[in-house]
């Protein structure tokens, strides 16, 4: 037992260090950190507002991890794919799911070291005002909670395509519907003729009604079930799919 | 299991990947019936909660109180 985590972690920690080899670190760090706080002070109207809170800036954190989350699991399988690597990594003695959990913890784990570069924000907020930290907190578990789901789904995705930008697009529009899946947008399409209990799961399946919950300070258990399966069946999706693509 | 080794592997795949995005609604439909809203209010001051002042006053309540209703001649 101790072995299989062991190899989990090996392919962790090269992923994650891949990560901090190219520009591509760095560059996303400070595309997140550029756009998260802009959108905070100019979007968001931070200073205008004149509350001690922190939703002007986890309000936009959908909409921010529905382009750059997709830009940083494109690559986890189109790349492995397109350069012929995959054939290398399957036939070393790791199980499928070894790599694919491994390749994920990697990416999500990255997303972690953004989301705690952000803590200025916190810093900023605290000096000013006197901020309700509990929820904060909250907003940042539920924060990850969320880029794990859109990673998975990326990475799932990412394994279809040998190309990187397809991944991307795919994984960004799926993205979306399972924002709005809530919204009058995407139930307008399925409200004419289904029954309400498929509407009512349809919108219960929303990213952004999840997430406007735990940013008020309000913790659903569902929320957090909502967000670990989507993240077990993306995986699972993902091991799958390795088994049937790795010789194509 | 007799039957499962006539199905290609590639359809057994699909099958399971099937299979498990059925289970994640499964999954998601009966635990939004079973915990409806069980929720954490982790607010210092506990804005989403009722109040104790709310409860002792729900309880203390007499059996039957006296209730009006208005409703408009439109309606």
């Amino acid at each position: 037992m101790n072995t299989y985590f062991n190899k989990t972690y090996i392919i962790f920690d090269r992923e994650l260090r891949g990560y901090f080899r190219t520009p591509l670190a760095s560059i996303f760090l400070l595309v997140f950190l550029a756009l998260s706080s802009g959108m905070t002070f100019f979007l968001g109207r931070f200073f205008e507002r004149d509350q001690a809170d922190l939703i002007a800036f986890f309000s936009w954190h959908p909409w921010l991890f529905l382009i750059l989350m997709p830009a940083i699991g494109m690559r986890l399988w189109a790349e492995e794919r397109r350069s012929g690597t995959i054939e290398l990594l399957i036939t070393l003695p790791v199980t499928n799911t070894q790599l694919v959990v491994g390749k994920f913890l990697a990416s999500w784990v990255f997303t972690l070291i953004a989301l705690v570069l952000s803590m200025p924000i916190w810093i900023t907020v605290n000096y000013l005002g006197d901020p309700d930290n509990n929820v904060i907190l909250i907003s940042y578990i539920g924060s990850w909670l969320m880029a794990g789901a859109f990673l998975a789904l990326t990475s799932c995705l990412s394994t279809l395509t040998k190309n990187q930008v397809i991944a991307f697009i795919i994984s960004s529009i799926s993205g979306f519907i399972l924002i709005m899946a809530g919204f009058s947008l995407i139930l307008s399409a399925v409200r004419s003729w289904a029954p309400v209990w498929i509407t009512e799961t349809i919108s219960s399946m929303s990213f952004l009604s999840h997430f406007s919950r735990i940013q008020m300070g309000v913790f659903d258990l569902n929320s957090l079930i909502f967000f670990l399966s989507m993240i077990i069946l993306c995986l699972w999706i993902n091991i799958q799919l390795v088994q049937i693509k790795k010789a194509d | 299991m007799n039957f499962l080794n006539q199905i290609k592997p590639k359809n057994l795949v699909k099958l399971s990947i099937f299979l498990s995005i059925i289970i994640f609604f499964c999954v998601n439909i009966i635990i939004n019936n079973i915990l409806g809203y069980s929720r954490i209010d982790f607010t210092e001051n506990k804005l989403y909660s009722l109040s104790d002042g709310t409860k002792s006053l729900l309880e203390n309540l007499r059996a039957n109180p006296p209730q009006v209703i208005y409703f408009k001649q439109s309606s």
